[in-house]
């Protein structure tokens, strides 16, 4: 077999077990799951994922993340405001990491595949290792983002003083859970193949 | 020395179809040449090393939910709680989702991954069939994605970092059984790939 894009070749590689077979078997002999060449919508399904998490970022950063009572006294943060809070407590580390998993980490998966959806669509070919690099972190890095959410259940689950100290999640939370969520599905949905599709239409 | 059942791997990232070495040397890694998605790696004996760590995971996880996780006192009060307790109190709190979901991604799901896999290695080790087989396949691949063991783990550490100046923290033995099942869950998934799975389920499908 020469070394070429099996989507020319008349082979569909299973997405479930790698499975070779025929073009046009519906069903993977192997694993019995649905065969595609490549995903169906895939470019489209990952876009919508990505509009749901931008629509959901909004209120994970406007509502409360976490609601410290102190003596009875509720205080209410965000997770930008947790994070200035850290680093006027001097916890730059705690400070860092929340700041990383919640705002840069999300921001930089969402630009990520925004702009792998609009280079697989455009003629041009961009640097396919480039972007295949890029694919992998923003697949990996997905589900760390939901450190924060366990951070404040974590706090929330400890700190229980009544009338001393406790802490409850707010509702930015449910929000935020929404945001890593759909980027992860959105990230699962993007068929990087696409990228090196192009390497052999020049 | 573990040996793929096809000769040929097509990339499931760039598409380019290449040969695969007949048998895959210990701990070597097998990568495309063109795009270095890692497609094998070698292992001395993965099928026994898989059930022993999915067996020793399976204990080492129910340990982690039975006994107290963390504890602290603070002027004269006490406070100890479960890993089970932080589902409680988010549910108390009115986050019903997330008290369904975090369990969800920390426990159940590895457990079924686990259980997939212990059943498929027991049924490769003593030779019999099972109509399951794809079933577990197909589930475990689907599941995979979701599990946040290490995520978890490392909220926890950052939660204690957050909270040692304020309270003195003292760990439960199911922080360490976590810890471990952590270190434990994490190497096997490094363990099974997609090509040496769907090799043993070959064997073992009816």
């Amino acid at each position: 077999m020469s070394i070429e894009s099996v989507k020319f070749d008349k082979l569909v590689s299973c997405s479930v077990c790698h499975y070779l077979e025929k073009l046009g078997t519906s069903r993977c002999r192997r694993c019995h799951s649905k065969l595609h060449k490549r995903q169906p919508d895939s470019i489209q399904e990952t876009m919508a994922y990505l509009i749901v998490a931008m629509i959901l970022y909004i209120p994970a950063n406007v509502y409360p993340i976490m609601v410290t009572s102190v003596f009875g006294k509720a205080e209410e943060s965000t997770i930008i405001g947790g994070v200035v809070q850290f680093i006027e407590m001097g916890s730059y580390f705690v400070a860092g990491v929340i700041f990383t998993a919640s705002i840069i980490i999300p921001v930089a998966k969402i630009a990520a595949l925004i702009w792998l959806c609009y280079s697989a669509t455009r003629k041009e070919e961009f640097n396919p290792q480039e972007q295949t690099i890029v694919y992998r972190l923003t697949e990996f890095i997905g589900k760390w983002s939901m450190i924060d959410v366990f951070v404040v259940s974590i706090s929330a689950a400890l700190i229980q003083l009544e009338g001393l100290m406790t802490i409850k999640s707010g509702i930015a939370a449910n929000a935020f859970s929404g945001v890593v969520i759909a980027t992860m599905i959105s990230a699962h949905k993007f068929d990087i193949r696409l990228i090196w599709d192009k390497v052999r239409v020049k | 020395m573990s040996s793929p059942s096809n000769n040929y791997a097509v990339c499931h990232e760039c598409d380019l179809t290449f040969e695969l070495p007949a048998e895959v040397g210990d701990y070597v890694k097998i990568q495309c040449p063109r795009c270095k998605h890692k497609v094998i790696t070698g292992h001395p004996n993965p099928m026994n090393t898989g059930l022993s760590i999915a067996f020793t995971s399976v204990l080492v996880l129910f340990a982690s939910l039975s006994f107290s996780f963390l504890s602290f006192s603070s002027l004269g009060k006490s406070q100890s709680m479960t890993i089970v307790d932080i589902s409680i109190q988010l549910y108390k709190d009115g986050f019903v989702f997330l008290s369904g979901m975090l369990p969800v991604f920390v426990v159940i799901l590895p457990l079924i991954y686990l259980a997939a896999l212990t059943l498929i290695l027991l049924c490769v080790k003593f030779n019999r069939k099972t109509s399951t087989a794809l079933y577990l396949g197909r589930l475990m691949h689907f599941i995979s994605p979701w599990i946040m063991v290490e995520v978890f783990f490392l909220g926890v550490i950052v939660t204690l970092i957050k909270v040692i100046s304020i309270v003195d923290i003292s760990f439960g033995i199911s922080f360490w059984a976590y810890a471990l099942f952590t270190i434990l869950f994490t190497y096997l998934s490094s363990l099974i790939d997609t090509h040496r799975l769907w090799h043993w389920i070959d064997q073992v499908k009816r």
